[in-house]
């Protein structure tokens, strides 16, 4: 059975064709959608789950260190595959916001039925990060320099240098100054004391280890820059899963065949 | 004929496919009755902890529940002390360093508002050595209605978390509950609920964004695209214009972000990094009457047939007091002295054990006594380890004078090896 492909409208405001003449039907693009984001949720809720689980869940382990070093670094596999696959196959700068509205979605389905209302653990402790912002970013870049060296290596460095800073106004009111029984602790470190979590005793917080502070007074900035090259690393690691892992292994058996 | 009729006439005869399908679906249909059939998990999952790791760890006594039930709002404490074994089982755990007091919960039904160690505040995790008994204190504030099962816990970095004696807590679906915080700038916050709304308002925020970038590119629908793309044409389906309002969205949200970092600064208070804050607390001085006893465990028997266990202990008295043995002690198991108990008006003394010869042994005394207890009842907890590498067993005699001060000190920590009888 063969497709007839109408020739799309000139650059100046390319468009689907009419009505009578599309293709493929809405209900071909909702199908899609329902299939695909919830593979999203599901793929990159899991990587961030099983690589930075506990920055992610906890207030109190959101350091200056840490989270704004792992979190953004091995959360950008999953956006640059999925950038990588809506690039190539759809010509749409879209991949990276997907998936940062995909596990939006996703971490706060759990944050609040799995941890909230199962287990009783307060939401205004467990709350989530966000790439959403940064995502945008990520996207316009590759649609801008149409090139994935220059989304890996600018792209790259943005998406691991800003993450720190633009859910900083999130973190801020959890870093303020508790005078606890006569110890200086954070709001974060009350909520854990108060807290309980069966089997994770304080001691297993990997907060402010390392030896990252010879340079400058400012640790921040540091892991800012640091998350950024090391997110430029996974850019190109996320590329190639999703270049040789789907994209690739799809197209040799689902092939669009046009007169 | 259609394409249906030809499938249907191609596929295989019902025999084998049939037979394997019901097989399937009945294999299923019992592994879920099967689901149906298990219990509830409620409580003592610390029975599954090898027997070395709960004897020979860190050994809870004295330990008291202020109540059984409270309302929401209300405080339980748990009182008593914890040692941290001077046989602790270096052969296999590192030794101990740091340990975090808490309570064994379903969850944060109760908000810890006090911990202490020997008279120190512990805010979080403390330093701690073998050998050392710490007093411990820890206040809890009822939050969830119902009834859970509470133990107080101690955890040791690389050797996991060792139970204390437990007891059903309930707390009733009345009064209400809030934990103040005092900021260093004097304000007084809840944290219920405290930073949910600037998270989610923020959150919010960036979500309308990106839908708003993403509703941008799909209100044509994605799936055409890949016609075009395939066939090489793909830079003709993506318009200045289009490039044009995403770099303006990009722009935005990089303004929006540098935005939000520069409210956080101004309109939250000081603020720190998150703190480490360990401290050491003393340990408690070493028992005046346990440093005038001198206790020895000659050897031990476990009976397979009878499934009793017997020590026999050389006890020697250096005090000027008379001494009775009150009780042992492995891990949450007790056993009191059958004499003792005779005498006590408890209408339960719970596990006994037989001390013979009985009765005090005098100042100046050396008496080898022989200790007949129910071993079953140890391995049913699963307390006795014979099945294990090291074939020993760790607990903590009592002793009390006429006076009332017991010994619990080290000099009276029991290890033994076992041999079974068979």
């Amino acid at each position: 059975m063969t497709t007839t492909v109408a020739k799309p409208p000139t650059p100046s405001d390319p468009a689907p064709l009419g009505k009578g003449q599309r293709i493929l039907g809405w209900r071909w693009e909702v199908l899609f959608a329902l299939a695909f984001v919830p593979l999203v949720i599901g793929a990159f809720h899991l990587n961030q789950m099983l690589f930075v689980g506990d920055w992610s869940f906890w207030a109190d382990w959101k350091d200056r260190q840490w989270w704004p070093l792992l979190t953004p670094a091995l959360g950008m596999i999953i956006p640059a595959a999925v950038q990588y696959i809506a690039w190539s196959r759809l010509r749409v700068p879209i991949g990276a916001t997907v998936c940062a509205v995909a596990l939006m979605i996703g971490q706060w389905l759990s944050r609040y039925f799995t941890f909230d209302w199962w287990a009783n653990i307060p939401i205004n402790y467990t709350w989530p990060e966000t790439f959403l912002l940064a995502a945008i970013i990520l996207d316009v870049i590759l649609l801008v320099s149409r090139s994935y060296l220059i989304t890996a290596v600018l792209g790259g460095l943005i998406w691991g240098f800003v993450f720190w800073y633009f859910n900083f106004v999130m973190l801020a009111p959890y870093l303020q100054a508790v005078d606890f029984h006569g110890t200086l602790l954070t709001v974060a470190d009350t909520m854990g004391f108060h807290i309980t979590r069966t089997q994770t005793p304080e001691y297993l917080r990997i907060i402010e280890e390392g030896h990252l502070r010879a340079l400058v007074g400012d640790i921040t900035i540091v892991v800012a820059f640091f998350a950024g090259m090391l997110s430029v690393a996974t850019y190109g690691f996320g590329f190639l899963i999703g270049k040789y892992l789907a994209v690739w292994p799809i197209g040799k058996f689902f092939k669009l065949q046009t007169n | 004929m259609s394409q249906l009729q030809r499938s249907a006439s191609s596929r295989p005869p019902e025999g084998h496919a049939g037979w394997a399908r019901r097989l399937a679906l009945t294999a299923v249909a019992v592994l879920v009755l099967l689901i149906g059939l298990a219990a509830p998990a409620g409580a003592h999952g610390e029975e599954g902890q090898q027997a070395f790791e709960k004897t020979a760890t860190v050994t809870f006594y004295d330990v008291k529940f202020s109540t059984a039930e409270l309302d929401i709002g209300q405080e339980l404490t748990i009182t008593g002390t914890l040692r941290v074994m001077e046989s602790w089982p270096d052969h296999t755990l590192a030794a101990p360093e740091l340990g975090y007091l808490s309570i064994n919960q379903p969850g944060p039904r109760f908000f810890v508002t006090e911990r202490w160690l020997s008279d120190t505040f512990t805010p979080q995790s403390v330093k701690i050595h073998k050998g050392a008994t710490y007093p411990f204190k820890i206040v809890a504030k009822a939050r969830v209605p119902g009834t859970y099962h509470i133990h107080p816990t101690f955890a040791v970095h690389d050797a996991g978390t060792l139970v204390g004696p437990g007891q059903s807590v309930t707390i009733a679906d009345a009064g209400e509950f809030s934990v103040p915080i005092d900021l260093a700038t004097g304000e007084t916050v809840d944290m219920g609920g405290f930073g949910i709304g600037n998270v989610v308002a923020w959150t919010a925020i960036s979500f309308v964004i990106a839908a708003a970038y993403l509703a941008f590119w799909m209100r044509k629908g994605l799936l055409w695209r890949a016609f075009p793309v395939a066939e090489g044409r793909g830079a003709s389906i993506i318009s200045k214009g289009q490039v044009k309002v995403s770099v303006a969205i990009a722009v935005f949200a990089l303004l929006v972000g540098v935005g939000s970092y520069a409210y956080a600064e101004l309109t939250t208070g000081p603020k720190v990094p998150p703190q480490v804050a360990r401290v050491e607390p003393a340990a408690a001085e070493a028992d005046p009457l346990g440093k005038q006893l001198k206790v020895h465990v000659d050897h031990a028997v476990f009976q397979t047939g009878t499934g009793r266990l017997e020590f026999t202990l050389t006890v020697t008295n250096n005090s000027p007091r008379p001494v009775l043995l009150q009780k042992l002690q492995f891990s949450t198991y007790q056993a009191m002295n059958r004499d003792v108990a005779a005498g006590s008006a408890a209408p339960d003394p719970g596990e006994l054990v037989t001390v013979t010869p009985p009765g005090q042994i005098q100042p100046g005394e050396t008496r080898t006594l022989t200790l007949d207890l129910d071993g079953a009842a140890l391995a049913e907890q699963g307390l006795l380890p014979l099945n294990e590498a090291q074939v020993r067993l760790t607990g903590l005699v009592f002793f009390t004078d006429d006076s009332g001060q017991s010994a619990i000190s080290e000099v009276n920590e029991l290890t033994t090896g076992i041999l079974p009888k068979y």
